[in-house]
Parts: C-alpha cells; sequence; structure tokens
C-alpha cells in the first residue's frame, strides 16, 4: 500500500479529535486521491464529485469511529466505496448482477493469468490508447478491485478487507477481474487493427 | 516495457478546481448544524435543570432547614468561637450529618445546568469557511 499518501500522525490525531483546522488540511491533502479513486469506479465527474463529498462529511461525523491503528486513507476509501455503490444503486436501479461476482464465489479458477501475459500479449502502444476506456467496460467489482491494487497499490488481503470481503472472494474476483479485462482489451485492439475500423 | 500497474497510474482523471471549496462548504454545513442541534439540546437541558435546582429546593428545603445538619450549620455564624474551639468535633458532627440523599438530588440538576451552560457559551467554530477565504 502506498503510505506515502497517508497523512502525519499529529495532523491526523487533532483532525480526529475535531480539530476542524487540522480536518481541513487533511481533506485538502486526500481529496486529489479519493476523486481519482471514485471516478474511476464510477466514470462520471458530477456523481463522483457528490459522492466525494459525502464520503467526507460521512467521516467528520463518524470520526470517532476511526481506529488510529489502521490507515486512514483506507478507512476513507472504504467509506468512499459504500457511498459510491449505493449511489449507484440510487441514481438507477441496476440490476443485483451488476455488484455481484460472475462465477460465485467458491469458484475453482483452473488456470492462473498474469498481469504480465496481459501486457506481453498486446502492442504496448494501442494498450495505453484504449486501456481507460477498457477499464471503464470491466464490471464495477472488478474495476473497483483492480484499481486498489494495481493503482493504489494494495494487496489482495488489504483489498479484501477494505472492501469487506473474504480473503478467497477477492483473490478469484481479482483473476475473473484480469481475465475480463484482457477479453476486453483484445476485442478492441482486434478492431482498431481491422480493415472495416478505417471505414468508421 | 511498462509495468501492467503503470498503465492504471496513467490513468490521472483531472480534479475539479470547485470540488475542495464544495467539501469545505458541505462540512462547514453539517457542522453548523451540529452546533445548533447542541445548542437546542443546551436549551432544554437549561431548563430541565433550572426546573430541577427550583423543585429539590422547594421539596427538600424545609426538610434541609429542620434537619441537625442546618442547626450544626448554623453555629458557624451563630457561635463561631466555640466552632473555633472544636474544630475537629465539629467537623465530624457536620460529616455525620450531612443530607447525602438531598445533596446528590441537588447536584444532579445542578450538573446538568453547567453542561447546559457550557454548551451554550460555546461560541461554533467557523473554521472551515474561514479556510475557505483563505485558500481560495
Amino acid at each position: 500500500m502506498n503510505l506515502l499518501m497517508d497523512i502525519p500522525k499529529p495532523l491526523l490525531t487533532k483532525a480526529i479529535a475535531g480539530d476542524e483546522q487540522s480536518f481541513s488540511k487533511v481533506v485538502q491533502l486526500l481529496l486529489p486521491a479519493l476523486y481519482q479513486f471514485i471516478f474511476l469506479i464510477v466514470r462520471d465527474h458530477d456523481l463522483a464529485e457528490d459522492i466525494v463529498q459525502e464520503t467526507w462529511i460521512k467521516a467528520w461525523k463518524h470520526r470517532s469511529r476511526f481506529d488510529p491503528k489502521f490507515s486512514f486513507k483506507t478507512w476513507l476509501y472504504t467509506i468512499g466505496k459504500h457511498t459510491a455503490f449505493d449511489m449507484l444503486k440510487k441514481k438507477q436501479p441496476l440490476p443485483l448482477s451488476f455488484f455481484s461476482d460472475e462465477a460465485g464465489e467458491f469458484s475453482f479458477e483452473k488456470e492462473i493469468l498474469h498481469e504480465a501475459e496481459i501486457v506481453r500479449s498486446l502492442d504496448q502502444a494501442s494498450l495505453a490508447e484504449y486501456f481507460d476506456e477498457a477499464l471503464g467496460e470491466l464490471p464495477i467489482l472488478y474495476r473497483t478491485l483492480l484499481i486498489l491494487v494495481y493503482r493504489e497499490d494494495y494487496d489482495l488481503h488489504e483489498a479484501a478487507s477494505l472492501l469487506g470481503e473474504p480473503y478467497n472472494t477477492i483473490k478469484s474476483r481479482h483473476q475473473r477481474g484480469l481475465k475480463q479485462l484482457r477479453v476486453i482489451l483484445e476485442r478492441k485492439h482486434a478492431s482498431k487493427n481491422s480493415p472495416h475500423s478505417y471505414l468508421e | 516495457m511498462h509495468e501492467f500497474s503503470d498503465y492504471f497510474k496513467k490513468i490521472t482523471p483531472v480534479v475539479p478546481a470547485s470540488l475542495e471549496k464544495k467539501v469545505l462548504l458541505g462540512l462547514h454545513a453539517v457542522i453548523l448544524e451540529e452546533a445548533r442541534a447542541r445548542h437546542q439540546w443546551a436549551i432544554v437541558g437549561l431548563m430541565l435543570s433550572l426546573s430541577g435546582v427550583a423543585g429539590v429546593v422547594w421539596f427538600l428545603g424545609e426538610f434541609l432547614v429542620q434537619s441537625t445538619f442546618w442547626s450544626l450549620l448554623m453555629l458557624l455564624f451563630s457561635d463561631p468561637s466555640t466552632v473555633a474551639n472544636a474544630f475537629q468535633d465539629f467537623g465530624y458532627s457536620l460529616l455525620e450529618t450531612l443530607p447525602l440523599l438531598p445533596l446528590i438530588l441537588f447536584l444532579i440538576p445542578l450538573t446538568l445546568l453547567f453542561w447546559s451552560l457550557s454548551i451554550l457559551f460555546a461560541t461554533p467554530s467557523k473554521h472551515f469557511s474561514s479556510s475557505l477565504s483563505f485558500t481560495h
């Protein structure tokens, strides 16, 4: 996990004690990272802004529940993720499958896919071109997990704790997420390189 | 060759310039709301405690005035020289006759009264709004 993004302990202690000046400094320090994390999950600027504001308000109201033994950033991201999922559900009635794993909790992964294989199997220039787009097409549960692991540098145990799910579920979801991302990337790669793409 | 995670880290959505102001304004509104709620509770507490103090004085005042404790206490003013001569015995007698129950009953509304007053006089902080004017 990226500890550099966490905040100085004396500042955090004062903020948690209810010192508004310290809390506003904490907001200034973590706001960009939180916004980017939330935006990558919901892919909507207006919604991401509302979620970020709601997340900070919840963090202020429930600051006494924060355990200083743990990372404040992780605690904040947990609130942010819950708020994002709640708001997405409220905004438009989404099917239950949108928030659940396709293969279920106890699926047995026969083939292990390593992330390096995704990079190796595709042309790097084009990969950079449509990686963000492909990530946006990934179901939200996979997208959230892959962002936590590869962008925020959480390991699978930390991600499981943040998402409030068993490690084994997260482990298999990680594999399914990688495989689905590869499928989307390959499809995009193929459509870009097909002769018909020049006519579009 | 790029690491897989590099592709994730290269995606950097632009943070809206107005977001910090929006968040701090939201927090300021919440703090004002909390202060308003505390203020209302303090007023309720103040009214209850004043009624409590008045009730205790009204119902237990006569009991207290007729008690041995009160008679001994009055000796302090009527015969201070005797009290000074036997100060230790006087102290013990006072402790022995101390009406504990009325005292506790009196302390409860008194504590509530001080708590309510402390909340009423605590001014709500305006930092979230002042930090806005400072940073923007």
